[in-house]
């Protein structure tokens, strides 16, 4: 074995002992959503945006505030409303201490090449300007302005939406949807201790003092880029693997092809797009970087199973006529691509 | 007297032969004239013509020498009548002399008429030009008058015994067959001798019965046949193929190592070989996803143990029920 690959094993075994600290600190400070968080880890390992959609209190801000407290690195956050612009994002006018006016950098460029989160809050309050600034932000980390292109080669974009409220909302593009590497549904803890827990644990009253009372800065966010690359190159996928992984994302695309059947619906009809390039590349990803975290060298199917349905749930898109259960139908369509494609 | 009339006798003499030359004369040059008409024709019958009938009409025309038939004035394919339809009309130039030229017009109709009695009708007259460099001369070919018939009689009387008013026609004779009985006999004597033989041919290659054998019972047919390849590096991973495959038939979809326990919920008859079970997934991801095993025949036999014990099970379980 070569130097560098033995460096570059050590260094994925160090690091993989932080991962689960990082897991540990926001599981300590959210309770009851144990499988969102390995994925958020998952993708904070795979330098992927994550959007999280669930029902209004559910925790969705305090867990994108806790992670982003674990992580380190310069935190901004935005609400999303209807009147914000994307230059709201990249500076703001004010009159200065010596009375004339001036020009400051807005979240976006305020920390420069440190930023490491930028928390997106209610990001469907925002009109499509704003929508469109990020699709520049999260796929290319990078914007310009003042003349100049500005770079975050940290960056990492979270971000949440409630699905109550459509009210004064703006649906997130299909283009901004795919550049966010998954989508998850956060759900109530189901179960009664938790929900005790919750509601009568003094601890859990104050979202504020929760987010303190963690550790803070768990991971040298800096190096996470350089982790994710190690991870990316060290975590052997087989060929058979990669037959698996192709068929599952073909048999997304086109169902019919893997006689896959789903009850009253004319499957060959049913898939407009989706799993694209970059999905097909998120979902390869985030199986070796899962693969990774439960201390395994190579991926196996167990690894797309835990992942598939956050990173191609947003990119499927099916025909109008579905949409009046699609969330449904796209989750019938995923379990049996999963239950038909077998592997070896 | 007599002077009178010998006189007479040589005035009137040469007078009369002047008049019978001139007559002779006059006709000679009439009779040099070509007239243009029919000279002959064919026109076939003029009775008995029933509905969809074709009709021939053949003439022979002759024209003055210097005259020639224009192409465009026969007249064109198409209806003339709503019931009656020119098919076709064509010319051919038959003779040629000096006075005169003889043409052959055909002409093509045919009548859709349907009478329910007997119809007198005719044809329309035509009309064709011949020209000379200025002079144009026409010929009109007559109506033709003909009856036509109906094809069935007006009250019917019925055919044979059968006095039904609606069976007066009779039925077409039904067509004669060629006999087929010793062939069908030949395809028969073949194709169970074909069957037989397909029969055989399975049960020598061990295919008969392989719809009916419990899945593990294949796995370890097809296990054993690439245990005799060991030393192929692909024989083992199609060996594991082979159980993964009798694994997902029984479970009824693809099955994976991390729902092995709800896998044996359901089979209650292989809860005794969970472990064995087990192994042989981490086998399967060793061999198939690390790609850090090189395959024995040992582990050839493990796969072969493991399709006998499940087998096993799976048939006792099938007792019981």
């Amino acid at each position: 074995m070569s130097n560098v690959a033995e460096n570059s094993e050590n260094l994925l075994t160090d690091w993989h002992q932080q991962a689960i600290t990082l897991q540990k600190n926001i599981n300590q400070t959210i309770l009851g959503q144990e499988h969102i968080i390995d994925l958020m880890v998952v993708a904070i390992f795979c330098r992927g945006h994550i959007l999280l959609e669930g029902d209004v209190g559910v925790g969705k801000t305090t867990l994108l505030r806790a992670t982003a407290e674990s992580l380190g690195g310069n935190f901004e956050r935005i609400e999303g409303t209807i009147d914000l612009m994307p230059h709201d994002l990249v500076y703001y006018t004010h009159i200065a201490n010596d009375g004339k006016p001036a020009v400051s950098e807005g979240p976006l460029l305020k920390h420069g090449e440190n930023l490491s989160i930028f928390f997106f809050n209610e990001i469907n309050r925002a009109r499509p300007q704003v929508h469109s600034l990020l699709l520049r932000v999260m796929a290319e980390r990078s914007v310009s302005a003042f003349n100049k292109t500005f770079f975050f080669p940290h960056l990492q974009v979270f971000a949440d939406r409630n699905r109550i409220e459509k009210d004064e909302t703006f649906e997130l593009p299909a283009a901004a949807r795919d550049r966010f590497m998954m989508e998850l549904h956060i759900k109530q803890p189901t179960a009664e201790a938790q929900l005790k827990e919750l509601m009568f644990n003094t601890r859990y009253y104050d979202a504020d003092k929760l987010i303190d009372s963690a550790d803070k800065a768990v991971l040298p966010f800096h190096q996470l880029n350089d982790i994710a690359v190690a991870i990316q190159s060290q975590i052997h996928s087989s060929d058979t693997i990669q037959d698996y992984g192709f068929h599952l994302c073909q048999a997304l695309r086109r169902p019919q092809d893997y006689g896959i059947q789903i009850s009253d619906i004319d499957t060959e009809k049913l898939v407009l797009g989706g799993m694209g390039p970059r999905g097909i590349s998120y979902l390869a990803r985030s199986a070796r970087a899962h693969a990774w975290l439960n201390q395994r060298n190579s991926v196996i199917p167990e690894d797309f199973h835990a992942v598939i349905r956050a990173i191609s749930k947003h990119r499927i898109f099916i025909n109008p006529v579905y949409n009046y259960n699609g969330e449904a139908i796209i989750e019938e369509l995923i379990s049996g691509v999963l239950n038909t494609i077998p592997s070896p | 007297m007599a002077i009178h009339k010998r006189l007479k006798q040589k005035v009137c003499m040469p007078m009369f032969m002047a008049v019978l030359l001139a007559v002779f004369c006059n006709t000679a040059l009439y009779a040099d004239q070509v007239r243009t008409g029919i000279v002959q024709q064919s026109l076939g019958r003029d009775f008995g013509i029933l509905v969809g009938d074709v009709i021939e009409h053949y003439y022979i025309v002759q024209v003055p020498a210097e005259f020639s038939l224009t192409p465009a004035s026969l007249p064109p394919d198409g209806e003339l009548d709503y019931w009656l339809l020119l098919l076709d009309s064509d010319y051919e130039l038959i003779s040629e002399s000096a006075e005169l030229r003889q043409y052959r017009l055909h002409f093509t109709f045919q009548t859709f008429y349907a009478p329910l009695d007997v119809r007198a009708l005719a044809t329309p007259p035509l009309t064709v030009s011949f020209n000379t460099g200025d002079k144009t001369e026409q010929l009109t070919i007559p109506a033709w008058n003909f009856t036509m018939s109906p094809l069935k009689e007006i009250a019917p009387r019925g055919v044979a015994k059968d006095s039904n008013q609606n069976a007066f026609m009779k039925a077409d004779l039904p067509p004669s067959t060629i006999p087929t009985k010793d062939l069908q006999q030949q395809i028969w004597v073949l194709a169970i001798t074909l069957l037989i033989l397909a029969i055989l041919w399975l049960s020598l290659k061990g295919y008969l019965f392989i719809l009916t054998r419990s899945p593990f019972q294949q796995a370890y047919h097809q296990v054993k046949k690439l245990r005799k390849h060991h030393n192929d590096e692909s024989a083992f991973n199609h060996a594991l193929q082979a159980v993964h495959r009798a694994f997902n038939r029984l479970a009824g979809h693809a099955l994976f190592a991390h729902q092995t326990d709800q896998f044996i919920d359901k089979h209650n008859e292989f809860s005794g070989y969970q472990d064995q079970i087990d192994s042989f997934y981490q086998l399967s991801t060793e061999a198939l996803y690390s790609e850090q095993k090189v395959a024995s025949e040992k582990d050839f036999d493990q796969l072969l143990k493991l399709c006998k014990q499940l087998a096993g099970a799976e048939k006792l379980a099938l007792k019981k029920s």
